[in-house]
């Protein structure tokens, strides 16, 4: 019995080692570099995103800015002598919603058409979950323009990626980085509120709560390092946590006797949220106390049911308003004179798209495109080409200087500083106020 | 020092609220031995009832009412909000539970789980998933006794409360009425015999204790003002754990409990944030819900039929 246990576990060892051993041999064989000429003078350049049902207003204008890129540099002749096919894939399944197998079956197809250079994309955490391991093995870029969960890059207690969080060897199952993105992971989101409320607002007490979650424990502990470096106060120097409940006034009422310039909240807004800053009204030492969170608080719901009484409401949001960025204003225009409204994440696509295009011309100086969509040969020598480009890539895009750390993660972490208003008609609702990047 | 006398001043007010929700399942408990899973939810329909009510009178926080004004819409609000919570208890029992008198006592306890499930996706439907702000028709005043601080919300609570909670007492041990209840929770067949009409006094029964979940759904929606289509569990769980502590068929029992757990929520503040023994880890608000419930159990240990005990001296 126990025999038979140890040839499984050498047939399920051995196996993919020898199948890793041959693709490692595959993508070592040099296939004439110098034969530029010989292959196609189209390139293709793909997204996968949801473009249609309950996720089409995000989606599409996200789709849009790539869509801008790939049309920019064809009449700018970026890449010289060659033409560049925008070949946009929709991840929204029968659900009307974003579809983690949908998502996988797009980039199977594309990884299919040996034109495909790379992939801006995907636009959802658990649609990642599913495409990185398939697009990993082929390999091909993936760059998001706002996937947010550290967990798809990194690992460690740190940032919570322990247990059932612990992915990457999973996503990354040969070992080697080809997945990219632009958005700021989850654990930054702590640091530029804290950033933005002490330099810009001047605060300098701060009462922070958490809703004992994953993603909440971890802002509210990131806000507390950062508002302790930059010499803020933080009263009784830690997150309070506290589970989600039907009254947080204990907390509040203590939170009221220490005179608190804000109170930061790590959480949702439907874990503590809205109830927090709702009770914080009832205690008059708060009543004009600034309320802070991350994006999970950061839900029109809110900003309805909280108003426009009390103290001010700030939230951070991954991804860069380019309206509020100088250099971003002539992509802005020509944005709106082709699609008109700009959507939350169409400046981070915008930049995702020319960073493929960039890399995919660095890339064609070292070897040459395929000769036709079934070439899967040398598909592959392009795409592995194409992913060193982007592993040492700098680059000034419209939303500030990117390039990638060891894990495919952006070095230009830039939020957007939302805040309740008046957006019309007396209806409240989360307005950009300003851009803040993070050290 | 202040701090406390803040804490407890907190603790008084939530717990209040508490205890009206919790009168309701001791009363149902008290008469049919059923323990009422949808009180929670009918709850919630009642902070739904008050928000539909300034809705359709098109309050909003802009409208700054006064005087007569004021109390007439907080009277119209509260009354529309006791009303639809008693007659939805009515028909509960009409329709889930009656049927099911007669059947194994875990037949009428399902249908209340049903009826509760029923009851959140109404909410789920009317309210969506996400919480809903009631407009602030009462404005919030604060007044300074010493080193603290009340609101006249957190007053009106308190006060509501106490009234209806004497107003109850005295039904059930000074009236006809009461005096039927009490021969129906004793021996059903005896008190038809004796010419009371069980039906009926029954069917009052919840229409009494679901209409204290309306009233106590107003004055949560003075107090705090969000309601969301979950709330109703959030707060039937502590609400019916206070029945418990007290005593479930008492009523000052369930009032007892309530203001228990709404102290012990509130005090539990100071846990420090250390390792055991000498605290918990994220400090006592990270537990606070464990902590009511092991004090719960603690007292079920010790005294099995609660802080007061089930009155059934009676039944002697």
């Amino acid at each position: 019995m126990r025999r038979l246990w140890l040839r499984i576990f050498v047939l399920a060892m051995g196996i993919p080692l020898m199948l890793a051993i041959l693709a490692a041999c595959g993508a070592g064989t040099p296939s004439n570099p110098g034969a530029a000429t010989t292959g196609s003078t189209t390139i293709k350049f793909a997204t996968d995103l949801p473009v249609s049902g309950g996720d089409a207003s995000i989606g599409k204008s996200t789709e849009d800015g790539a869509h801008l890129a790939v049309d920019e540099a064809n009449a700018n002749h970026v890449i010289q002598g060659y033409t560049l096919v925008f070949d946009p894939q929709d991840d929204v399944g029968v659900g009307g919603v974003h579809d983690p197998t949908k998502g996988a079956n797009n980039v199977t197809s594309l990884i299919g058409d040996a034109l495909v250079a790379g992939v801006v994309g995907p636009f959802n955490s658990n649609v990642a979950l599913t495409e990185m391991p398939i697009a990993n093995n082929a390999p091909i870029a993936l760059i998001s323009p706002s996937n947010t969960n550290p967990c798809l890059t990194k690992r460690g207690e740190s940032v919570g990626c322990t247990g059932a969080n612990d992915q990457v060897p999973k996503l990354r199952p040969t070992g080697s980085v080809t997945y990219f993105r632009l958005a700021a992971t989850d654990d930054h989101q702590g640091p530029a509120m804290a950033d933005y409320l002490f330099n810009t607002q001047h605060y300098k007490t701060a009462y922070v709560m958490d809703d004992t979650e994953t993603y909440g424990a971890g802002i509210a502990k990131y806000f507390v390092q950062e508002w302790t470096k930059l010499g803020g106060t933080v009263i009784d120097g830690k997150s309070h946590s506290v589970k989600s409940t039907t009254s947080y006034l204990n907390l509040l009422t203590a939170a009221g006797s220490a005179h608190p310039d804000v109170i930061y909240f790590g959480g949702n807004y439907s874990t503590g949220g809205t109830l927090i800053r709702k009770q914080m009204l009832t205690i008059p030492a708060l009543q004009q106390t600034a309320f802070a969170g991350g994006d999970g608080i950061a839900d029109t719901s809110f900003a309805k049911a909280v108003g426009l009484s009390g103290g001010p409401n700030y939230a951070t949001i991954a991804a860069p308003d380019a309206t509020k960025i100088p250099a971003a204003q002539s992509f802005v225009k020509d944005y709106q004179a082709k699609y008109g409204e700009l959507g939350p994440y169409s400046a981070a696509a915008f930049d995702a798209m020319n960073l493929l295009i960039q890399a995919t011309k660095a890339a064609l100086t070292k070897t040459h495109t395929p000769k036709d969509p079934s070439d899967a040969a040398q598909a592959q020598v392009l795409r592995q080409a194409v992913i060193d480009a982007l592993k040492g890539i700098s680059y000034n895009g419209i939303t500030g200087h990117i390039s990638f750390d060891s894990n495919g993660d952006t070095t230009n972490k830039i939020f957007t500083i939302y805040q309740v208003a008046d957006v019309g008609g007396g209806k409240p609702d989360w307005a950009p106020r300003t851009v803040v990047t993070v050290q | 020092m202040a701090l406390f006398l803040q804490l407890l001043v907190v603790g008084v007010a939530t717990g209040a609220i508490y205890a009206l929700i919790a009168l309701g399942y001791t009363m149902v408990y008290g008469i049919i031995e059923l323990i009422n899973f949808a009180h929670g939810d009918i709850f919630m329909v009642g902070t739904l009832a008050s928000l539909s009510m300034l809705n359709l009178l098109g309050i909003t926080d802009a409208s700054h009412l006064a005087g007569w004004i004021l109390a007439g819409v907080l009277l119209l609000v509260c009354l529309s909000s006791i009303l639809v919570c008693a007659v939805l208890g009515v028909v509960i029992e009409r329709v889930a539970y009656r049927p099911l008198r007669n059947a194994p006592r875990l037949a009428p306890l399902i249908s209340a789980i049903g009826v509760s499930l029923v009851l959140e996706d109404i909410g789920k439907f009317t309210l969506g998933l996400t919480p809903v702000a009631t407009p602030a028709v009462l404005p919030r005043i604060p007044y300074f006794i010493g080193p603290i601080t009340i609101n006249n919300t957190d007053i009106l609570v308190i006060v509501v409360a106490l009234l209806l909670m004497v107003g109850l007492q005295w039904m059930v041990t000074r009236t006809r009425i009461g005096r039927a209840m009490r021969a129906v929770a004793q021996d059903r067949e005896a008190a038809a015999l004796m010419g009371v009409n069980v039906d009926r006094i029954i069917a009052l029964t919840f229409f009494i204790g679901a209409g204290l979940a309306g009233a106590a759904a107003f004055v949560y929606q003075l107090q705090i003002g969000v309601t969301e289509f979950d709330i109703g569990f959030r707060y039937g769980l502590i609400a019916f754990t206070a029945a418990v502590l007290g005593g479930i068929g008492n009523l000052l029992g369930a009032m007892l409990g309530g203001l228990v757990i709404g102290l012990v929520q509130s005090l539990v503040l100071y846990i420090p944030d250390r390792d055991l023994p000498f605290g918990l880890p994220g400090g006592g608000t990270a537990w606070s819900q464990a902590i009511v419930f092991a004090i719960l159990i603690l007292i079920l240990v010790f005294r099995p039929s609660g802080l007061l005990g089930q009155q059934t001296a009676e039944k002697v």
